[in-house]
C-alpha cells in the first residue's frame, strides 16, 4: 500500500467515522412530546378487609387524555370474602385538585360525574356473600375542558367502605 | 488492499469515537452542559448511565413536552418532562414528571431564572465516564493510550519501509 493511499484511507475513515457520529447524535436527540401533552389519571383501589380487590395495580390508567378525546376504560373487580352480604360505598381521593372539575368519571352504576364529586362517599351497592362484582370504569375529558387539563396528572386512591347488610 | 481496509476500519472507529467525545465536550464551549443520568425516572427516553447534553433556556422558552433540567429544593439536579407551564406575575409555575414516574412535581421559579432543556443524549457514555473517575479508571485512561502508542511505534519501527514507486 503506497503512502498516499494510506493517507487517503485514514482521511476517508476519519470522515466516515465523524459523519457516523454526527448521524448517531442526531438520532439521539431528546424528542419533545409536543405542545399537546394530555392529562394523566390513575385510579387505584385500596382493598378493605371484607373484599378482595383486583387488579392490585391501577384499574384505570390513562396516560394521554385529551379534551373531547376517547375515554380510558378499566374494571374494578370485587369479591366478598365475608360470610354475609355487605353494603359497599366508595370514594376517590385525588392527589391534586387540577382535574376535580374537568375530569369525568363513571364507575359502574355507582357513580357518574366530575372527579371532584367522587371525594364524597357514593351511594351504596350490595355484594352478596361470596359474590363477585365487576364495576366497569370510564374516565374522560369532555370537549369543554379545552386545553385546561393539558399536562395535569392525578392519582386517585379509591377507598371502599364496607358495612354488613342489615336484615 | 486488506491493509487499506484495516486502516479504513480503524480510522472509521477512531472518527466515530472522536465525534461522540466531541459531542459531549464541544457544547461546553457554547453554554451547553453534559450531565450523567443517575436514575431511571425518565426511562425509556433517558436511561441510567446516559449522558444528556442540556442547553440553558429561559422559563418562557420551556413548553409542555420538553425535557428540562432544574435544581430541586434539596439542591440536586432533576431532569424531567414538563407537563404544564403557567406564568403567574413574575414567577413561572411548572409541573414536571419523570416519564417512568407516577407522581408529578410542582415548583416555581422566577421569570429571570434559568433552566436547561435536554437536547440530545449519548447512550451509556455516563457509565464510561463514571469508570474513568475511579482510581483504576484513571490509571487505565493513562496506561491504555500509552500502551497503544507504544505498540504503534514498535510496529512502525519494525515495519519494512516501502520503496517509492
Amino acid at each position: 500500500m503506497s503512502a498516499s493511499s494510506d493517507t487517503w484511507a485514514r482521511r476517508a475513515g476519519l470522515a466516515i467515522g465523524l459523519l457516523l457520529a454526527l448521524g448517531a447524535v442526531l438520532s439521539w436527540r431528546v424528542a419533545a412530546e409536543g405542545a399537546t401533552v394530555g392529562a394523566q389519571a390513575r385510579f387505584l383501589a385500596v382493598p378493605p378487609g371484607e373484599l378482595t380487590v383486583a387488579p392490585a395495580a391501577a384499574f384505570v390508567s390513562a396516560r394521554r387524555l385529551r379534551a373531547g378525546g376517547a375515554p380510558a376504560h378499566g374494571e374494578l373487580r370485587l369479591r366478598n370474602i365475608t360470610g354475609t352480604s355487605v353494603s359497599v360505598r366508595l370514594r376517590g381521593l385525588p392527589s391534586g385538585r387540577d382535574l376535580d372539575r374537568l375530569l369525568r368519571v363513571e364507575i359502574g352504576t355507582v357513580y357518574h360525574g366530575r372527579l371532584g364529586g367522587l371525594r364524597s362517599w357514593t351511594r351504596s351497592f350490595v355484594v352478596g356473600r361470596g359474590e363477585r362484582r365487576a364495576l366497569p370504569a370510564r374516565v374522560w375529558l369532555p370537549a369543554s375542558a379545552d386545553g385546561a387539563a393539558a399536562g395535569a396528572a392525578v392519582d386517585v386512591t379509591v377507598e371502599l367502605r364496607v358495612e354488613p347488610r342489615r336484615g | 488492499m486488506a491493509k487499506a481496509a484495516r486502516t479504513l476500519t480503524l480510522y472509521v472507529v477512531l472518527g466515530f469515537a472522536g465525534g461522540v467525545l466531541l459531542s459531549i465536550a464541544l457544547p461546553l464551549a457554547f453554554g451547553g452542559r453534559p450531565l450523567v443520568v443517575l436514575s431511571g425516572s425518565m426511562e425509556p427516553t433517558l436511561t441510567t448511565g446516559d449522558v444528556v447534553v442540556v442547553k440553558r433556556v429561559r422559563p418562557e422558552d420551556a413548553h409542555a413536552g420538553d425535557v428540562v433540567t432544574y435544581r430541586n429544593p434539596e439542591g440536586s439536579l432533576v431532569t424531567h418532562r414538563v407537563r404544564a407551564v403557567r406564568r403567574r406575575g413574575a414567577r413561572f409555575e411548572l409541573v414536571t414528571k419523570g416519564d417512568a414516574n407516577n407522581a408529578s412535581e410542582r415548583w416555581t421559579m422566577h421569570a429571570d431564572g434559568e433552566l436547561s432543556r435536554a437536547v440530545y443524549r449519548v447512550p451509556l457514555a455516563g457509565r464510561l465516564l463514571a469508570r474513568t473517575s475511579s482510581r483504576e479508571g484513571k490509571l487505565a485512561l493513562i496506561v491504555a493510550p500509552l500502551l497503544l502508542l507504544g505498540v504503534w511505534e514498535i510496529t512502525r519501527i519494525w515495519r519494512p519501509r516501502e520503496s517509492p514507486a
